[in-house]
């Protein structure tokens, strides 16, 4: 089940709407098991699910009352090849492992701005450091970051 | 290195006020990601980096320990209700294995009692059988069939009545092999393969020839000679006889617990799963019935199988209870 996070990270973007994004998830994981015997799968299984993920919540904006609500949000990438799936998968995962590699003070600061998500006036308050210091340690750990990513080969 | 400091924080801000968006750049960052490609790679790779962590941030919202155990509830409780179905189908073929017994204890009755030879046999809904007849004829019989077979000592035919679906391999001989069905159509042959689907409550007959040759006569005398790889069918109403296209494939494919469907409307379909699956199907919204068509293959193996196919395929969903299903619009 390690791709189930991802995976309704990746439908949310289509449907802005967290409880559905986990029903299309846990449904398409439903479906692949009760057809498991009927299913061939000739490509990469991650990729595969990214495909079925995004048919299902594509599915799920086709029906006629999620329409309206749809038309404004649908992402700017309206398809992607089949590698981009893969390759933004992988991404995310090394990502990951990187922000788990940042020295421990640059972490703390990071997390808490962009996976956290408090505001910068927050973190500044709840440190004691300034604003500024924390855009600084933010920009740092991206360079971080960077370099990191680029070593793995997925920047 | 102040300047980088500098550019950190705009950039910073940039990706903080338009949230990894597409907003609008100051005109100092514009410039400074204009100024050369070196600059502009930067500035998307940090992009991607920055919305890469909103991703990551959003799926740690997503709960994956109680989604698992959701998931797996569900599963086990799919498995149950399919084990029913399995034990539903040991009974019946229990049910068919004693019946055929039966047929044989009558055949080998009727064999020293000097009756002509004679044998009938009959396939329950929801199994098949293949039987051999005196002559060595092998039949497949599909779901709710039946066949009488008797020799006619004085004309020298082989007499058949037929109802349901057959795949015949008729043993060669010169004495004429000749098939009645219940609604006036008549087919003789003397050493060939076909196919022939000719169930009472249908609107036609099909019969599809592999080998051989096969005459087909109906009722008022209109008469039609197949050849291997053409289909007749039989309209009852108008008791016409025309040549149709048909893949032999499909048309065998039910031997292979196949069903191949090439546009064919839901009434149909469900017509041949109360047969296969010995179930009774109702389709709430009668318009549903000619309106919604199907073309693939369905190879499943239990009922519940095939309807969850088939829903996953069209906007209908259904109810069980028993054997009896209910169809309606999603």
């Amino acid at each position: 089940m390690r791709y189930y996070a991802r995976l309704c990270a990746f439908v949310y973007e289509y449907l802005q709407d967290e409880a559905v994004a986990e029903d299309l998830i846990q449904d398409l994981f439903l479906k692949l098991w009760a057809e498991r015997k009927r299913i061939e799968i000739r490509e990469r299984v991650i990729s595969y699910l990214y495909k079925a993920s995004r048919n299902a919540a594509l599915n799920h904006l086709r029906s006629e009352k999620n329409r309206q609500k749809a038309i404004n949000t649908l992402p700017l990438t309206e398809s992607q090849p089949e590698d981009e799936f893969t390759d933004f998968d992988e991404f995310v995962v090394q990502l990951q492992a990187c922000i788990d590699e940042l020295p421990d003070r640059s972490k703390q600061v990071f997390v808490m701005s962009r996976i956290d998500g408090f505001k910068l006036a927050e973190i500044s308050e709840k440190l004691g450091i300034s604003v500024k210091t924390i855009k600084n340690q933010i920009w740092k750990s991206m360079q971080y970051l960077r370099s990191c990513l680029k070593q793995k080969n997925v920047l | 290195m102040d300047e980088q400091r500098k550019l950190g924080e705009q950039l910073i801000d940039h990706f903080d006020a338009t949230d990894g968006g597409t907003g609008k750049l100051s005109p100092e960052l514009d410039t400074w990601i204009q100024s050369s490609p070196e600059n502009k790679k930067t500035f998307r790779d940090m992009l991607r980096i920055w919305r890469g962590a909103n991703y990551l941030a959003k799926s740690r919202e997503f709960d994956t320990q109680s989604a698992w155990q959701d998931v797996d509830r569900q599963i086990s409780g799919r498995q149950r209700k399919k084990q029913q179905v399995y034990s539903l189908v040991f009974a019946l073929s229990g049910m068919a294995a004693t019946l055929l017994i039966v047929i044989g204890l009558q055949f080998y009755f009727s064999i020293f009692s000097g009756n002509p030879v004679s044998l009938a046999a009959s396939t329950a809904y929801g199994s098949r059988t293949e039987i051999t007849l005196p002559d060595g004829t092998a039949v497949h019989m599909n779901a709710g069939s039946s066949i009488s077979y008797q020799r006619n000592a004085s004309n020298r035919q082989r007499q058949v009545l037929f109802s349901g679906e057959g795949f015949f391999d008729v043993a060669k001989s010169n004495q004429p092999f000749v098939i009645t069905t219940g609604d006036g159509m008549k087919l003789k042959v003397l050493g060939t393969k076909f196919n022939l689907q000719a169930y009472p409550g249908d609107a036609i007959n099909q019969t599809a020839l592999i080998e051989g040759k096969v005459e087909l006569q109906v009722e008022g005398g209109h008469t039609l000679t197949l050849l291997p790889g053409q289909t007749a069918s039989f309209e009852k109403n108008g008791k016409t006889l025309n040549l149709v296209q048909s893949e032999m494939a499909q048309v065998l494919s039910w031997m292979e617990n196949k069903l191949y469907m090439d546009n064919m409307p839901l009434g149909e379909v469900c017509k041949r799963l109360e047969r296969w699956y010995d179930v009774r199907i109702e389709i709430q919204d009668k318009m549903l019935s000619g309106s919604i068509h199907y073309s693939g293959v369905l190879n499943e193996e239990t009922i519940i199988d095939v309807l969850d196919a088939l829903c996953a395929l069209s906007e209908i969903q259904y109810t069980m209870k028993g054997k009896n299903i209910i169809i309606t619009k999603k």
